[in-house]
């Protein structure tokens, strides 16, 4: 390895580019957990009773559950008592909340904050044609391209706001697709969970416009829990990205979210992610732990539900975007890049329930595991009785670069009729010496030719991917490499 | 059907643990007695395993621990009395040990001498104070890869085995082959007796630079293939350095559950294959073979093949584990399940690499072919890398018979049952083709195509 | 010997042979050449009994009885051999016992005895000569690990074993070198019989040079656009599959 020693060795000491703390004040609730924590959230947020009721359930049922343990994933015990549970910037006006603030009211400094982090939060950034949702710490802070998207019918707002605004829809459809009793983190986020995006495209439109939330975690010692909701009925399509960065802390931080998709008759919502929470430093210190519950059902005949990610932040990541095929004729994509270094651990993958008749998934999922990072792949692709004539493909490559690293791979497979077809695939490799060679020899640089070769590996995902996040997504996996043999 | 009480998982431990109470010291030498003590021991500690445990996820125990089994006690081997059923005559092979319903048969089995191969009962191993036999039970002391409660319950009741030593060295045409055979017992009268169970202990050590195979047969006969029990098998396997084991287990038409384990440990370039057919009998409930393989030595190889076949509504789960321990070793899995009927098929393959085995070269694949909208397979071929130069891949396919291929034998005037038996026929002969010994390829051959005609059930 | 009539099929929604007729006597060769797209190999496989190819109207009458209500087993056993563009790998089924099983299959339903494995051997290794075929391939499986020209020889191999009384050949010429065209070519002639005939869709005119056709019929839209005798290959190869469907369309027009 002394090639790749050497050419990364150069990049080594390049940190988290986006670890910087921005001073803002911010109104939060107690430490703590208990049922007047939920009370309190719920009334700075002025929810109706519904939600409320609903959160105590969940905070109920919450108390009966154990935090889940996975084979391949290490951490040390969170207290669920010592985590601010909602913290949000405080707003120049009196009374109200972030998400009513028109982009002039927005606090300056927040502003100059995503003006750091390249989100185009105000609107003379239009041209870039992408709608933001901005959320910081627990609550959103902006929506732009509101009217413009209006004019359509199109909600895309905060959480909040629908639930203000829309709350017969958001009583439809929240938890339908991930009950509270999903698992402990959603139980968690369901009792708890301060804002999100909301966004509804009505029937037969065809959003014209990449819809995008950004998520920052900025206070200290709080937790986000973000909530997202997208459904799109009969024939509407829409296309979904988020982003997510957090400051460096030493002390690990929650993150917590559930985001849920329904797709209707026809509909297709394809939902993209670039995370890179905070990973912790190069001893494995801090870092956000991300535990994420996400999930799409393809309610409605021929709908379809697209899931691609690229992970490269966090301390631990421990999340599996699934479909639910419910619709026959329904379709279900997930497409991953999943990166650790230093000491990050990541467990994801995703689940493919196939209920309807001649349903389709695909799995295609790249794994890269550097320094001491630990990379498990987590799949399930269950092909019900009624499930007749479907399909699945899944593709799971793992590449390890340095000796001290783990790629796992764990795909549950599970069949119940004759007339459905399944192919798993996996297989794992190596930056190789002769690649590099090769790469040297016709004058590409050590450090290039690793993003080359990173890159050439990922290319099935990052095609997949709204073009420019496709581009973020690179340079992310090119910083996020940095050092990773030593 | 008698039994009006309902047991829990407890009393079925505790069941086991009263009965190995009350057994007679018998002829046991103190280490043994010590070992099995410390089993039972772990047995109870470890208890029976639930489906919330990530090993037995998937497994259908319920046959095993809903009613405890009464453990066959000794007796006479029923065919020795009565001198009936002389089996297959034709068949003489050179090396040859019989079990007839758990006890050994002298009188079936055949031993020709030769320098530097040992072929005996377990039995008679431990009687005759051999201290290698002593040494390689304690060994592992009823521990695996995995806490194996069944492991722990086969130390602790074993009754007998094969027990085969090879010298440093000795290698020409060590074909071994073993014959486990049940019978119904018509030496005493046909009460409904409750149903029992039976453990074999086999013991295989190849000196370095040896080379021997084992056939193992599992065959039951008349009305045996219809009454329940409960058969658990260990085989232990060491392969010296540079030697190589070839293991064959050949399971027809029986009545009981099983759940088997195979363990093998590998020193410096030494081979190791397991290869299995297992088509068992409608009456089934539950087939379980875990195989575990630990490379100890650099350059280790190990084959491990199979083919599960069923069509009643049992489950027959195989579970793999191959731990490459140290560098430059090399594996190879290849796994079909043929499943008819309600049947239902389980694979779960891990593949360890742990971080000083550089240069591995692994490869696992699973097919399953769904024969029926009612029969079920489950695959989860896996991996655990922690070495960067390396080659592994895995793969696994679940679906019926390629309609091109159908097609194709067809429109050559091929009708379409032939055309799809030959297929399934295929699908299961290129397992087959891992089998390294022809006896045993013929023979697996056969019960499979028993199988497929149908013949199991009669 | 063949007739068909006014055919329409469909594969899935999409209609790929509109009208299409063909009258084939007993002896004769027939090439039915066409650009991609045209339905050539979908005529094969209608003609060989693919369930994917859904007839919406017309009929096809073999020796007189009618085809489409026969499986595709059956139709071998009538005697009707396809010669497949794409032979299928078969992992596992050994060339000689799939051959076996479908040669004694076709004996059985004409009330032949079946062949044992010493007369099936001879006969198998008589007709390998012909094609210049290793009698090693006899061992291997199915198709698979043959090379592009392994593979079409393998099919005229079949067609030799089988003896049937009418065999498409669709596309035997692609992936050929000129070697192995002659020896496939070659092949076919020997197979050439009063009682016999012959069906070879291919897209070029270089085989045709070998296998000389009686008629030559152009296949375009589904449909024939115009027959002719073997000087109608020729002239394709200099002026195109367009010019042919031109004239003919101007002729329609005109």
């Amino acid at each position: 390895m002394k090639v790749v020693s050497h050419a990364i060795r150069e990049l080594t000491d390049r940190e988290y580019p986006y670890g910087f703390v921005t001073e803002i004040e911010s109104e939060s609730v107690p430490r703590g957990l208990n049922e007047d924590v939920i009370r309190a959230i719920s009334r700075i947020k002025g929810e109706p009773e519904f939600m409320l009721e609903w959160r105590l359930k969940a905070f109920r049922h919450w108390l009966t559950l154990k935090e889940p343990r996975w084979p391949n994933v290490q951490f040390a015990t969170i207290d669920y008592q010592d985590i601010i549970y909602y913290s949000a910037p405080k707003t120049n006006l009196p009374g109200t909340s972030g998400a009513e603030a028109t982009i002039e009211e927005v606090d300056p400094e927040l502003r100059a904050m995503f003006g750091k982090l390249g989100i185009p939060l105000e609107e003379q950034k239009r041209l870039t044609g992408v709608a933001v949702d901005a959320i910081v710490d627990s609550a959103s802070v902006a929506t732009t391209f509101k009217k413009k998207l209006g004019e359509l019918g199109i909600i895309f707002c905060s959480f909040s706001a629908a639930l203000r605004e829309h709350p017969e829809l958001v009583m439809k459809y929240l938890g339908s697709v991930v009950p509270y009793t999903d698992n402990f983190f959603a139980a968690l986020n369901s009792a708890v969970f301060s804002d999100g995006s909301f966004c509804f495209i009505p029937k037969g439109v065809r959003c014209p416009m990449e819809l995008s939330t950004y998520f920052r975690i900025n206070a200290a010692d709080t937790g986000q829990f973000e909530r997202t909701l997208i459904v799109a009925e009969e024939g509407a399509s829409v296309s979904y990205l988020e982003g997510c960065t957090a400051p460096m802390r030493d002390r690990n931080q929650l993150h917590a979210a559930v985001v849920e998709l329904v797709a209707l008759d026809d509909a297709s919502i394809k939902y993209s992610t670039v995370q890179n929470w905070y990973p912790g430093d190069k001893e494995g210190k801090g870092g956000i732990y991300n535990f994420v519950t996400k999930r799409g059902k393809c309610k409605g005949a021929r709908s379809k539900i697209s899931w691609t990610q690229v992970e490269t932040g966090s301390a631990i990541t421990w999340k599996y975007p699934g479909v639910v095929l419910e619709g026959d004729d329904s379709v279900g994509e997930f497409y991953s890049v999943a990166l650790t270094h230093n000491f990050q651990q990541a467990d994801t993958g995703t689940k493919m329930v196939h209920l309807g008749k001649r349903t389709r998934s695909t799995i295609i999922s790249k794994g890269i595991s550097a320094g001491h990072g630990q990379n498990t792949y987590r799949g399930l692709v269950s092909v019900q009785r009624n499930a007749t004539d479907s399909r699945n493909f899944s593709q799971c490559d793992s590449l390890l670069i340095g000796n001290r690293c783990g790629a796992h791979t764990i795909p549950y497979i599970e069949v119940k009729n004759r007339s459905s077809q399944l192919e798993h695939e996996a297989s794992t490799s190596k930056i190789s010496e002769d690649q590099l060679f090769y790469a040297k020899q016709r004058g590409i640089a050590g450090e290039d030719a690793i993003s080359m070769i990173v890159n050439g590996f990922c290319k099935d995902v990052f095609r997949k991917l709204p073009m420019e996040f496709a581009v973020e997504a690179q340079k992310l996996l090119e910083v996020s490499l940095e050092g990773s043999v030593g | 059907m008698k039994a009006a009480r309902t047991f829990s998982k407890n009393d079925v431990v505790a069941s086991y643990v009263k009965q190995f109470e009350s057994l007679a010291p018998g002829s046991d030498p103190v280490w043994l007695r010590e070992m099995r003590r410390e089993a039972i021991y772990r047995f109870a500690e470890l208890g029976l395993p639930s489906a919330r445990q990530e090993d037995w996820r998937q497994t259908r125990l319920s046959s095993l621990t809903k009613e405890p089994f009464v453990v066959a006690s000794d007796g006479v081997c029923p065919g020795e009395v009565t001198g009936k059923r002389a089996l297959d005559p034709g068949t003489h092979r050179e090396i040859e040990i019989v079990f007839v319903n758990g006890k050994y048969s002298p009188a079936r089995s055949s031993f020709a001498n030769r320098n530097g191969l040992s072929v005996r009962s377990m039995s008679d191993a431990i009687r005759s104070g051999d201290e290698r036999v002593r040494g390689y039970l304690e060994r592992t002391r009823g521990r695996a890869l995995s806490p194996q409660p069944f492991l722990a319950l086969n130390s602790a009741f074993f009754q007998d085995g094969t027990c085969v030593f090879v010298e440093e060295g000795v290698k020409a045409g060590c074909v071994v082959y073993v014959t486990y055979l049940t019978l119904d017992d018509d030496s005493q009268p046909q009460t409904p007796a409750p149903a029992s169970a039976r453990f074999i202990r086999n013991l295989i050590a190849a000196g370095p630079d040896s080379a021997v195979s084992v056939i193992e047969r599992f065959e039951t006969r008349g009305e045996a293939r219809r009454l329940p029990g409960f058969l658990s098998t260990v085989s232990e396997i060491f392969v010296g350095d540079r030697a190589r084991v070839d293991h064959y287990e050949l399971q027809g038409n029986g009545g009981s559950d099983h759940v088997g384990l195979i363990r093998a440990e590998l020193g410096v370039k030494s081979q190791v294959s397991s290869h299995s057919v297992s088509v068992p009998g409608p009456f089934v409930r539950l087939v379980r073979k875990d195989i575990e393989v630990v490379m100890k030595g650099e350059e280790g190889e190990c084959r491990l093949s199979g083919i599960y076949a069923g069509r009643g509504d049992g489950q027959q789960v195989f579970r793999t584990l191959i731990d490459h321990a140290k560098p430059s070793g090399k594996s190879v899995q290849l796994y079909r399940g043929i499943l008819d009927g309600a049947a239902h098929g389980v694979f779960s393959g891990k593949v360890i690499v742990e971080p000083d085995a550089q240069n591995t070269d692994a490869k696992q694949v699973n097919q399953n072919l769904l024969l029926s909208d009612e029969a079920t397979a489950h695959t989860t071929p896996r991996l655990e890398i922690r070495a960067d130069d390396v080659k592994c891949s895995h793969g696994a396919t679940v679906g019926q018979l390629d309609e091109e291929a159908v097609f194709y034998l067809r429109s050559r005037g091929v009708g379409e049952e032939l055309a799809k038996k030959m297929l399934t026929e295929a699908f299961a002969a290129q397992v087959l083709d891992e089998f390294g010994n022809e006896t045993a390829r013929r023979e697996a051959l056969q019960l499979f195509e028993d199988w497929l005609r149908g013949k199991e059930a009669a | 010997m063949l007739t068909i009539r006014n055919i329409h099929a469909c594969v899935g929604e999409k209609e790929i042979l509109r009208g299409l007729n063909l009258e084939v006597a007993p002896g004769e060769v027939h090439a039915i050449m066409g650009p991609n797209g045209s339905g050539k190999s979908t005529l094969a496989h209608l003609l060989a009994g693919r369930e994917s190819v859904h007839v919406t109207s017309g009929e096809i009458l073999y020796q007189g009885k009618d085809l489409l209500s026969l499986n595709p087993e059956e139709r071998a056993r009538a005697g009707l051999f396809l010669g497949f563009q794409y032979p299928i790998e078969i992992p596992g089924v050994g060339n000689a016992y799939f051959l076996k099983a479908a040669l004694n299959s076709i004996r059985k339903a004409k009330g032949l005895p079946e062949l044992d494995a010493f007369d099936f051997l001879e006969l198998v290794k008589r007709k390998m000569k012909l094609v210049e075929l290793d009698p090693k391939f006899l061992e291997r499986p199915v198709n698979q690990g043959f090379s592009g020209g392994e593979k079409k020889r393998n099919e005229i191999f079949q067609m030799a074993v089988l003896e049937p009384t009418l065999a498409i050949l669709d596309e035997t010429d692609s992936g050929l070198d000129i070697d192995a065209l002659k020896v496939v070519a070659g092949g076919v002639n020997s197979m050439r019989a009063r009682d016999r005939s012959i069906i070879v869709i291919t897209h070029y005119q270089r085989l045709l040079d070998y296998i000389v056709p009686d008629h030559v019929h152009v296949l375009s839209g589904g449909r024939i656009v115009r027959s002719g005798g073997k000087e109608l290959a020729r002239s394709l190869e200099e002026s195109g599959y367009e010019a042919a469907h031109r004239k003919v369309s101007e002729g329609v027009l005109g």
